[in-house]
């Protein structure tokens, strides 16, 4: 491979980190331990709390990945990396999801031979133990075999700059769309939405799709302004780019708050016993401020910062933004998976934290590993020329290339 | 470029030929050609075609106004609807109608937003097949009330018993919905119009058709300063326009989904409906400009490039529509109600299976052949498939109206559903008003939005190596008559220099600029990008005006409900509480857009100072070309650093030619 090519700074900046991650890994992992020994129903849910809010990081990427070739963007050609990085994580989630699968039958009251309850009788088709596992490795097996090939493909476009890679890529994300919706859809009903089984709603894979899409878009945000204040990524990604992921991730600030705000007012009005306990217990002690923290925090705020075409600029808002939103997704996550543990009082526990810190140590060790490994940037992209032409000068450019002209 | 970029740019391989983009208007065309073509349409003698169609639409148009009239003198009694089935056709061709409408914003709203510079070719068209599509749809519920004397009622005024509406009904949030989508289309429109209404009235040689477009054009003679405005109010309303898009026909889907019926009930309604919605819009598109395209002569302008991504939105939203209609029929199932999942299974296997069926093929399966190529570019297939398009939507809106209420919780209750010929007629005939007024459009106003292409080709984008490529097309006989316009003898306003090419003009205004001048302007046939910075122009203040407007909409429109159905007339309904911000929502939601809309379109007038049909530069006789394909710059005598001879030679210098002293 050409060397010239690489930015050469960029992979010491980016290795010096890993030391974070690990510190994590550790300290969550025997968090996690502790944990196990006190209450392994509690240690289940704050395990799972965990894995489904870095799930949403690995299913963005993806999303962000997909998206990039069904729209032949030109914007997202220089940070494709790090979303191939991010949907590649896939894999991690599924080692990763072991523990789940041990305590599952702790978790989820539906696996409970014991439970006669007529509801799940009627569903029991779909929610047994067995189809729910077989699930598991359909869902895994489509989101490692997807994020890998697509980033197969992208590497070895760095060599060959050939456009049947593009072809490839393309053909993968136009079939993987339709694998990426239909497994997104089950994930959030099995491993979320099953804690309370007697509860259903259509809308429920679109509202954490949208969720997740918006946290892993703050993230993103990030991520490139990292990377680029780092080194590897200095030049490529220009102001414009920045500004490009900020107005998607306000979009999806409002996607987020119309796909929550229409469940809700649907299950509101309707007013179906069957329906409404599930929110009628989140209307509760703790969980209503939760809500409410969802409603001013999730959507309002980052709504009317974001509305401002200069903040989404300043790293001094930005950068606050983004540690919000992950507050913000966790809180989301929180809101849907603790009320099936506990309702009264505070809704976390010590061992969220751990699981936490032990799930995001892991992945961020692999993410920046991986980051170093291969080039910054998929070096031959068609689109990457395009997406770098700057049309507009900058006003300085400007005056000082006419004074030149005048002197 | 001093960037880091520039040295990378150099290493980066160009694409390889396979992968490198089409361009949007073929042969390199240049902006006069542009115009000329486009502006033709609506010019010139009527052709025969045009007849043709035109008077069948007008008869069909007819037939829609009788059978409506014959409906409000007789009663409803002469539709289909009746026990269990209550809503019939007139809802179906409702929500039918309102879809279509939704490609128009989506095109030129959303794809504004998501930079998809292909819109140009056909947003004027399709926001025009919006607002009659939406005309079209307001008919229904105004004359599905029965009494249609009574329509005044959904209005916020007290009725004859001093009772206001009450809002918790989504049927009022449909009010508000659908007639903030019609005014905020109708102004995106208009103002989408404003800059092509100059290019009609600077081409028209009739007198008193000038006066009309130039009364609409509202003084437009295409200075950078207004552009400046212009382009953040059309960015402000686009931004506006979007979430609207989403709202209407989620309101729509709220009007089923907030009830307890099996079938309607269900909460991925509303992304559900807007998907449908584009999706169908889309679809009528394509119907109506595969032959437009081939009558008019617009081959190079609506290419086979643009029809191709239009089948890709189609295949893209037919799959979101397959993804809710698999999302209901499992939910039904993992829901355990058995009403659910009997309504489900009645719908595929009951009495109007056929419908069903019809439905799925055409929405679900059809569009999937969109995947090929071959398919894309073939337009005959396409138009075929557009046309199936249209009839499983329509055929979407039937299942869900019609099989929900077909089966009552009591069987006692069960029917089966049939129209009538009044029910019929009515349908066919509302597509006879809908293609009378747009065959209307074509022939009166540019069915493609000529400056907004002017600036997608390559010779508008001044740091592009074809920008200095210059026009040699002569341009019509009304703009190259060069007649002295009327004489005047006041006293001197500024000096008007031409350029040719928007490279040209761009360095020019660096160079003015250079040179110390404030009072002086720029005046393109469209926005030239970098030109605000170029001139040194501040960012627009219009976005204040749109935040005003939108703050003061949500104010009004929580108040007006608390007052209405909690304070003035307490009306207790449904168990719900008197006022809670999650009923008032969407109503108020609408009135901050419909606010904010007004905001900007105001605020840019505001701002630009606009309308302002009397301005010393149309006393140039070279000017008029400004909206066709030259470029302008005017230093007025009263900046500060006006002197005659001194900003004569600066001009010359910058090349500008044809310097002439406008004079008041």
């Amino acid at each position: 491979m050409n060397t010239d090519n690489l930015p050469t700074t960029g992979t010491e900046a980016v290795l010096r980190w890993t030391k974070i991650p690990i510190a994590c890994l550790l300290l969550g992992g025997v968090g996690a331990a502790i944990g196990a020994t006190l209450d392994l129903r509690q240690l289940g849910f704050s395990y799972l709390l965990a894995f489904m809010f870095f799930l949403s990081l690995s299913l963005g990427g993806l999303f962000l990945t997909i998206v990039h070739h069904l729209f032949d963007a030109n914007w997202s050609s220089p940070t494709r990396r790090v979303a191939e990085h991010l949907a590649c994580l896939s894999a991690v989630m599924a080692v990763l999801f072991i523990p789940i699968a041990l305590l599952a039958p702790r978790m989820y009251s539906w696996m409970d031979p014991a439970n006669a309850s007529p509801v799940l009788h009627a569903k029991s088709g779909y929610l047994n133990p067995g189809f729910f596992y077989v699930r598991v490795v359909f869902i895994f097996a489509v989101w490692i075999g997807l994020s890998w090939r697509l980033r197969y493909w992208s590497l070895r476009q760095d060599q060959t700059g050939d456009a049947l890679c593009t072809r490839k890529m393309r053909v993968l994300a136009g079939g993987g769309v339709f694998l990426f919706a239909i497994t997104l859809t089950m994930a959030a009903i099995d491993w979320m939405k099953s804690l309370q089984f007697q509860w259903f709603s259509t809308m429920y894979g679109v509202y954490y799709f949208a969720g997740s899409v918006w946290f892993t878009l703050a993230t993103f945000y990030l991520l490139a302004a990292w990377l680029r204040a780092a080194g590897p990524l200095r030049g490529l990604v220009q102001n414009r780019k920045l500004h490009d992921i900020a107005e998607l991730m306000f979009a999806f600030t409002v996607f987020y708050a119309y796909v929550h705000f229409s469940q809700y007012l649907i299950i509101w009005n309707a007013n179906l016993p069957e329906e409404t306990f599930w929110y009628a217990l989140r209307e509760k002690g703790q969980w209503w401020n939760a809500g409410m923290v969802l409603v001013f925090g999730h959507f309002l705020a980052p709504f009317l910062l974001l509305l401002r075409i200069d903040f989404k600029l300043k790293l001094a808002v930005m950068l606050p933004l983004g540690i919000w939103a992950w507050l913000m997704h966790f809180v989301d996550i929180s809101y849907n998976v603790l009320p099936a543990l506990h309702l009264e009082d505070f809704p976390w526990r010590w061992t969220d934290l751990a699981c936490f810190l032990f799930i995001g140590g892991t992945l961020g060790l692999v993410f920046l590993k991986s980051l170093a490994a291969h080039p910054f940037f998929p070096l031959k992209d068609p689109r990457l020329k395009e997406s770098l032409i700057i049309h507009e000068v900058p006003p300085p450019a400007i005056a000082g290339q006419a004074h030149a002209q005048t002197d | 470029m001093t960037s880091p970029a520039a040295g990378l740019l150099s290493r980066i391989p160009d694409p390889p030929p396979e992968l490198e983009r089409k361009p949007l208007v073929e042969n390199l065309r240049g902006f006069g050609w542009i115009s000329d073509r486009i502006a033709g349409v609506a010019e010139g003698k009527t052709p025969t075609w045009w007849w043709v169609a035109f008077f069948p639409s007008v008869l069909l148009m007819l037939m829609c106004f009788t059978m409506v009239g014959y409906l409000v003198s007789t009663g409803v009694g002469v539709w289909g609807v009746n026990h269990p089935v209550g809503w019939g056709w007139a809802i179906i061709n409702f929500v039918f109608w309102i879809g279509i409408g939704h490609a128009g914003t989506l095109i030129s709203a959303i794809l504004f937003l998501l930079r998809q510079r292909w819109r140009t070719a056909v947003n004027r068209a399709a926001e025009a097949m919006t607002i009659f599509a939406v005309m079209c749809a307001g008919i229904f519920p105004a004359i599905h009330v029965g009494r249609a004397w009574f329509a005044w009622w959904l209005f916020p005024i007290p009725n004859s018993n001093n009772i206001w509406p009450q809002f918790r009904s989504p049927l009022m949030w449909d009010v508000f919905a659908v007639s903030t989508y019609f005014t905020v289309s109708l102004l995106f429109w208009y103002m989408g119009l404003i800059p092509d209404l100059a290019t009609m009235r600077d081409r028209s040689a009739g007198k008193i058709k000038k006066w009309i477009y130039g009364f609409f054009a509202l003084g437009w003679m295409g200075s950078n300063r207004h552009w400046s405005n212009y382009e953040k109010a059309y960015l402000l309303l686009a931004g506006l326009s979007t979430p609207l898009v989403l709202s209407v026909h989620s309101i729509v889907s709220f009007d089923f989904s907030v009830s307890q019926l099996p079938g309607w009930h269900t909460t991925i309604f509303p992304p559900y409906f807007v998907a449908g919605a584009i999706f169908s819009g889309f679809g009528m598109v394509l119907t109506l400009l595969i032959p437009v395209r081939t009558l008019c002569h617009l081959e190079e302008v609506i290419t086979v490039r643009h029809i191709e991504l239009m089948g890709k939105v189609i295949l893209a939203t037919g799959s979101i529509v397959g993804y809710a209609y698999a999302t209901e029929f499992f939910i039904a199932y993992y829901s355990g109600n058995p009403y659910e999942l009997f309504t489900f299974k009645n719908r595929a296997f009951g009495p109007y299976w056929w419908a069903y069926w019809i439905m799925v093929s055409c929405n679900v399966i059809c569009p999937q052949l969109f995947w090929f190529k071959k398919v894309r570019t073939n337009l005959v297939i396409v138009f075929i498939l557009s046309i199936f398009v249209n009839i499983g939507m329509w055929f979407e809106r039937f299942v869900i109206v019609v099989t929900s209420l077909h089966r009552d919780f009591l069987p006692s209750n069960w029917g089966y559903y049939s129209p009538t010929i009044v029910d019929i007629l009515t349908f066919v005939g509302t597509f006879g008003l809908f293609l009378t007024l747009f065959l209307l459009f074509l022939r009166f106003v540019p069915l493609i939005a000529i400056a907004e292409v002017k600036s997608v080709i390559p010779q508008g984008d001044p740091d592009h190596p074809l920008a200095k490529q210059k026009e040699t097309a002569a341009p019509s006989a009304a703009l190259a008559s060069g007649e002295p316009g009327p004489v005047s003898n006041g006293k001197p306003f500024g000096l008007l220099a031409e350029f040719e090419t928007s490279a040209d003009i761009k360095q020019a205004a660096i160079k003015v600029r250079v040179a110390g001048h404030k009072t002086w302007d720029v005046f393109t046939p469209f926005p030239i990008h970098g030109m605000d910075d170029a001139m040194g122009l501040r960012d627009s203040r219009v976005g204040w005006f749109t935040f005003c407007g939108g703050v003061l909409g949500f104010t009004t429109g929580m108040l007006m409900i608390w007052f209405m159905n909690a304070f003035d007339y307490p009306l207790a309904v449904g168990g719900k509480p008197l006022f809670s911000p999650v009923f008032a929502f969407p109503v108020s939601y609408e009135l901050t857009i419909l606010f904010g809309a007004f905001g900007s379109l105001l605020g840019m007038f505001i701002v630009n100072r606009l309308p302002r049909w009397h301005h010393p530069i149309f006393n140039s006789t070279r000017f008029p070309r400004v909206t066709h394909d030259r470029f302008f710059i005017l230093i007025e005598c009263r900046d500060g650093k006006y002197d005659e001879a001194r900003t004569r030679q600066l001009l010359e210098t910058a090349g500008g030619k044809n310097i002439e002293l406008v004079k008041e």
